[in-house]
């Protein structure tokens, strides 16, 4: 298993560090400016615009596709919105949320004295931590620091969009499943994503069709679903109903877009971490061990060295004309296919490594 | 299971990678997004993409805002040797004559600067820019600010 998908990019990386950008006035400041001021309305319409007007955003990460007709982009982002981001994310006893993590580390840049929030022992959602604290902040300068911010909300994004992308990943709309009287919860649907894989294993990945009662069995035995003692009982519930019409659906487009979200979750899954990020001096040792093990090219590896010792992507490509050659020749222009590809192939050589491979 | 010091270091690399790579592109992209506000006039060969590799047409290419044509000069044996840029019409010597500005092929360059005569004629010289044929197939001019 290669782990590393091809088509699928890794859009909740990206949306947080969109989000870091966007915090820190990235879109709208001069590079010397010393503080922004966060005024939560602006912010939320840079926020939704990126989430209604960004294809990538829309497509993966909101699952336009999911919607049903007339499918409008501000409905489906506004959605997103209420129970991707301002989702309030518990804590585990005696310990902070991935929220209180990043509300303190906002809080510890505030330029100038501010109230302490009134309800402090509130769950708090990514977005409350980032804009119910100081209304001014010092900018997260240095490279690491942003880096650090966008960490941070990563892992509140890691825990929050994780009921969406679940309903996504059964090719079902979010909508449907997430709130009102059919809600289902995180844990039902990943057990029912575990059925779906099963599912379509037994049906050598046949779509358009429904499931023999043997396939269905056999595949409920293999990934049961809480609440559901058979196939034939889980089938007639409203969720599994759900996936087994979708299953017998022929909706290609629907497929495809189900593949590469379904990519994109599982390379976002499959590293979740409490440590630190690197330094780039500690960074650099394992970039050679990647290079060695011929997962980067060795000017790939300076591209890297670059980005994480805080010199901006763009003047980074321009002084290597290698890296604009492959750039332009094997993606056709697209730094973000590119970006996704070779994040992808770092993520393949730490699996391969993990498992002892050479 | 426990991870082993080498897979947890291994696992912070990874993740190190991945925050800092996708902020590093949402980084960029806004910046494109702003520099794209700002509206660099843009050549764009029609039917540059083909089965056949690109030739510059003999005729020239428009700019975006009509006021520029771009034609390309050849050496003796055919190589692209130098674009020379020429302001149309009186709006286009007004817009360009006696101004300097840089020239753009594809999204990380490389650049060149330019300068219109009083004529509004500019010729840029591609010896030395590592460029292809095909790269002249959609370039950019962003105009310094007049003083």
């Amino acid at each position: 298993m290669s782990g590393a998908s091809k088509s699928g990019r890794d859009l909740v990386a990206q949306f947080a560090g969109h989000l870091a950008n966007l915090l820190n006035g990235n879109d709208h400041l001069p590079a010397d400016a010393p503080v922004v001021e966060i005024r939560p309305f602006q912010l939320y319409e840079r926020v939704y615009r990126g989430l209604s007007a960004n294809r990538r955003f829309l497509e993966g990460l909101v699952g336009l596709w999911s919607y049903p007709p007339p499918q409008e982009p501000e409905t489906a982002a506004d959605f997103y919105f209420d129970q991707v981001m301002d989702r309030p994310i518990g804590r585990r006893p005696g310990k902070p949320s991935s929220a209180d993590n990043l509300r303190a580390f906002v809080a510890a840049a505030a330029a100038g004295p501010f109230p302490a929030c009134a309800a402090e022992d509130a769950e708090l959602s990514t977005w409350k931590a980032m804009v119910d604290g100081p209304q001014r902040i010092r900018r997260f300068r240095e490279r690491a620091a942003l880096f650090e911010l966008s960490n941070l909300i990563l892992k509140c994004l890691d825990a929050a969009n994780r009921p969406y992308a679940e309903v996504l990943r059964l090719g079902l709309c979010p909508k449907d499943w997430l709130s009102g009287s059919e809600e289902v919860t995180v844990n039902t649907l990943k057990a029912s994503n575990a059925f779906l894989k099963a599912l379509r294993a037994e049906m050598r990945d046949e779509v358009g069709r429904r499931p023999t009662a043997a396939e269905l069995e056999a595949a409920f035995a293999a990934a049961p679903v809480p609440g559901s003692s058979t196939g034939a009982e889980f089938a007639r519930t409203t969720l599994g109903g759900a996936i087994l019409t979708r299953v017998a659906g022929q909706d290609v487009t629907r497929m495809v877009s189900y593949e590469s979200v379904e990519a994109v979750i599982s390379d976002t899954l499959a590293d979740e971490d409490d440590g630190p990020l690197l330094a780039a001096d500690e960074a650099l040792p394992l970039l050679e061990r990647a290079v060695r093990a011929g997962a980067v090219a060795e000017d790939e590896k300076g591209l890297l060295a670059a980005i994480l010792d805080g010199r901006p992507l763009a003047e980074a490509m321009k002084t290597d004309l290698g890296l604009r050659r492959r750039l332009k020749t094997r993606f056709d222009n697209d730094l973000g296919a590119y970006v996704a590809d070779l994040s992808a192939r770092v993520a393949a050589f730490v699996r391969g490594a993990s498992e002892g491979r050479p | 299971m426990m991870a082993t010091d080498d897979t947890a270091l291994l696992r912070r690399f990874l993740r190190t990678i991945r925050v800092s790579t996708h902020t590093a592109l949402a980084e960029y992209e806004l910046a494109e997004g702003r520099a794209g506000a700002a509206a660099p006039v843009r050549f764009q060969a029609l039917a540059a993409k083909g089965a056949d590799r690109f030739r510059f047409p003999a005729a020239g290419i428009a700019a975006g805002d009509g006021l520029l044509a771009a034609r390309l000069g050849r050496t003796a044996t055919g190589e692209p040797a130098a674009l020379r840029l020429q302001a149309e019409g009186a709006a286009g010597l007004d817009a360009y004559a006696g101004r300097a500005g840089r020239l753009r092929f594809g999204p990380f360059g490389p650049e060149a600067d330019v300068r219109f005569d009083r004529d509004g004629l500019a010729e840029v010289p591609l010896a030395g820019l590592g460029l292809d044929e095909d790269d002249l197939a959609a370039f950019t001019i962003e105009m310094a600010a007049t003083e």
